[in-house]
């Protein structure tokens, strides 16, 4: 059925085992374990939070999982519904950006990074803030969800955990920004390689986009936790959490976008349909992503009707760059399909390698992705946000986003990245294609459910199997959200199986980094896409536009503190002796001394060497 | 920079279909008065037991078929409405009536929603939220949380019965 011969590996295998050695020798060898160890942290947390998820679609048929004497002790469902957020859409997606985005930006310039210290570095603070916020999410002291609205609070070492997670992603932004530098010093004048310009503006808009949370963790929550203040405004520091909440979307979805648009089209056989809109549509996401935050407070009394209406429109831009990422993606899959003979208005589609379940992955994942897209207006249209705002829609709708254009698209990219990183050919690819399929009917089957159930009124982020409010209507919504995850989960285990076995079981082979051209290439393109100081300039710009009247007007009328409370939560955060306020700041102050100090080192150090 | 014509007619498309959504959305604020929760005030949460209009909780009838509903969301429920507290009341109002729910919270972040309404509002501490909405339909209308606000989340709920 497939014009495009899958092997097992994405060439022909290799004719000796020299050459079959060679997979990532371009790249040395310091700089390539931190990406593999970022990765395996990623698969670690998919498999963990996968679990956890089919608890909690599990408990809405069988509530007794966690209404029963012998685990009631060791886990509650908001634990595990807290664990399963952090995992998946914090630990799990960071650390995959962290390891593809900095491989790409290697191959793109064809260079190392430019420190190596600071690639590892970026892996070896994730891993401490995974061991940070994982102490305190198993031990019951932070069941504050991943959106931690204040005034709950949790333990401090799970905000200092989620601090180094971000802090990890940051280290990769700073390390792509200087090979950057280095490459153009060599190459002045040359429009920069696509793939490493979708890498690098990725990471940039997340910059700008973590300043909120920064903010709120650093500013409000951390001191709250350790008791130097005793109160916070629960309407700003939401203000602040969606300031990076909505774009934080993006920064999970952007590396799914660079494997679609730069390396799908090569795996499928074909072409990038045109350079310059792909970098178009990197830039919109940089420009647009942050200024749209207040569309998740519709329904916040404290935030004035105009702001709330500005943000609609700003948000409704934002869909732009999808709708062409919806065309862009459908024509360059189709110019390889009827290149490989597909004739017909639909004949290309069995053309584009069915059977390669890195491609079958991403083609199901797209396809997931035009109901989430879709579900996505529907969220973000002002008015029409009051019939489904805090729903179960919501999550019925963000697992067809980031549950499967983002997360299939990376099982789909471990596909060949771990046969890359290992030199191991893929373990049983045939079991990568069931998987591929399981996973998009069982997502399809939950996003049914919770949707079903969150048009009738069910609410998200509640133990509904425990809900004694629960009308009959809902238990169909329910069986299918356990259906789904059932499902899913059991593609979940084949998927961490198959990379298990991939690293375990030797078997050589040689795969490439799939990266495709453009059909219309960069030279046809106009310079400024490739200023990306001055895009970076502009969207600052937009967003203090967009949010410092947001802000101004918080600070005027936002309300008073309210203290943090804690004890009926079930957890207590740490008990620190008073006027620890002098030692918090000792502390910011070291790591900020570090962090200059780090920061000279790696400035003052050598370019990196083309490989 | 060259965009191909197909390319320029989809982006065509799109631009219409947006402007064609902007208009609805507009719709259904100016000709069906669909309005979201708008700054009503502030307070503080700490002392909002003792403060007016949340130191007399309940159901007033303000005029004839207009009421306001005063109300406290805390850990873990509607107060004054029922759920699963035993001291709770929940409300009865005659079909027609307009009800104006003024609510705020004592303690953590709360969300406000009666199920098959368009009523879904934040109740955050410090905050005062208000929500109008006409119960033309009698029947029980259930009352929910529907922000995650602590272990025992799912047991703050409460009943409006139309009659």
């Amino acid at each position: 059925m497939s014009s495009v011969p899958y092997t097992g590996s994405m060439t022909a295998p290799a004719p000796d085992k020299v050459a079959a050695r060679a997979n990532w020798r371009e790249f040395p060898k310091e700089q390539i374990w931190p990406i593999g160890a970022q990765l395996g942290l990623g698969m670690v947390a998919l498999g963990l939070g996968g679990l956890l998820g089919l608890l909690q679609a599990l408990e809405r048929v069988r509530p007794e999982i966690y209404e029963n004497p012998a685990t009631s002790k060791y886990l509650d469902y908001y634990q595990g519904l807290s664990l399963h957020g952090v995992l998946l859409a914090l630990v799990f997606t960071f650390t995959f950006a962290n390891s593809f985005l900095s491989l790409t930006t290697m191959k793109a310039f064809q260079r190392p990074m430019r420190s190596t210290l600071l690639l590892q570095g970026s892996f070896v603070l994730g891993a401490l803030g995974v061991v940070l916020a994982g102490f305190a999410l198993l031990t019951n002291r932070a069941n504050v969800l991943y959106t931690m609205y204040a005034p709950m609070t949790a333990h401090v070492s799970f905000y200092l955990g989620a601090t180094l997670l971000v802090v990890s992603t940051w280290l990769v932004s700073l390390n792509q920004v200087l090979t950057l530098r280095d490459w153009r010093k060599e190459h002045p004048g040359e429009p920069m390689p696509l793939l490493a310009f979708a890498s690098i503006v990725s990471f940039l808009m997340w910059d700008l986009a973590s300043i909120g949370i920064a903010v709120e963790v650093l500013g409000f929550l951390i001191p709250a936790s350790v008791g130097i203040v005793n109160a916070v405004n629960p309407q700003l520091t939401r203000t602040l959490f969606w300031f990076t909440g909505h774009a934080i979307v993006y920064f999970w979805l952007l590396p799914a976008y660079v494997s679609w648009y730069l390396m799908m089209p090569k795996q499928v056989g074909g072409k990038i349909y045109s350079d310059s809109l792909t970098r178009i549509v990197f830039i919109l996401f940089l420009l647009f992503s942050v200024p749209t935050g207040l569309h998740h407070q519709y329904t916040d009394p404290g935030i004035p009707i105009w702001l709330k209406t500005a943000h609609f429109f700003t948000t409704i831009v934002i869909a732009v760059p999808s709708l062409i990422t919806a065309f862009s993606l459908m024509s360059a899959l189709e110019l390889a399909g009827r290149s490989h003979g597909g004739k017909g208005l639909f004949g290309w589609i069995p053309k584009l390698g069915w059977g390669n379940p890195s491609v079958v992955m991403q083609l199901l994942a797209m396809l997931t992705f035009i109901l989430g897209g879709i579900t996505g207006i529907i969220n973000a249209s002002y008015t029409v946000n009051s019939v489904v705002h805090n729903t179960a829609f919501i999550p019925g709708h963000f697992h067809i986003t980031v549950g499967t254009a983002v997360a299939q698209t990376i099982m789909g990219v471990c596909f060949w990245l771990v046969p890359y990183l290992t030199g191991n050919k893929l373990w049983q690819p045939k079991l990568g294609v069931a998987a591929a399929w399981l996973y998009t009917i069982g997502v399809l089957i939950f996003a049914r459910g919770q949707m079903w159930g969150g048009i009738d009124g069910m609410p998200r982020r509640s133990a509904m199997g425990a809900a004694q409010y629960q009308p009959q209507e809902w238990m169909l919504s329910n069986q299918l959200t356990a259906i789904g995850g059932v499902l899913m989960t059991i593609a979940g285990v084949i998927f961490v199986l198959m990379m298990l076995m991939t690293v375990l079981v030797k078997n050589r082979g040689v795969t490439e980094i799939p990266v495709a051209e453009a059909v219309i290439g960069p030279r046809a393109n106009w310079s400024g896409l490739d200023k990306l100081g001055r895009w970076f300039i502009l969207a600052f710009v937009l967003i203090v536009l967009a949010y410092g009247p947001t802000f101004w007007d918080l600070a005027r009328n936002g309300g008073r503190a309210t203290p943090v409370r804690m004890p009926q939560m079930g957890y207590m955060p740490l008990q620190m002796p008073a006027n620890m306020g002098p030692v918090l700041f000792a502390l910011y102050a070291v790591f900020a001394i570090a962090a200059l100090v780090g920061l000279w080192k790696v400035l003052l150090g050598k370019p990196s060497e083309p490989a | 920079m060259k965009i191909h014509a197909y390319e320029r007619i989809y982006l065509a498309l799109c631009a219409v279909l947006i402007v064609l959504g902007v208009i609805a959305v507009g719709m259904s604020v100016f000709a069906r008065g669909v309005h979201l929760p708008a700054p009503h005030g502030t307070i503080l949460a700490a002392e909002a037991v003792k403060t007016a209009p949340f130191d007399n909780l309940g159901l007033t009838e303000v005029a004839p078929g207009e009421y306001q509903m005063v109300m406290l969301g805390q850990m873990w429920q509607w107060n004054p409405l029922k759920g699963e507290n035993p001291n709770g009341k929940d409300i009865t109002i005659p079909a027609g009536s307009t009800v104006t729910f003024t609510i705020t919270s004592s303690d953590v972040v709360h969300g406000f929603m009666v199920r098959g309404t368009n009523i879904n509002a934040m109740v955050i501490p410090g905050q005062i939220t208000e929500v109008t909405y006409t119960f033309d339909k009698p029947g029980e209308y259930l009352v929910i949380c529907h922000e995650y606000c602590g272990r025992f989340h799912h047991k703050m709920w409460g009943k409006v019965i139309v009659s």
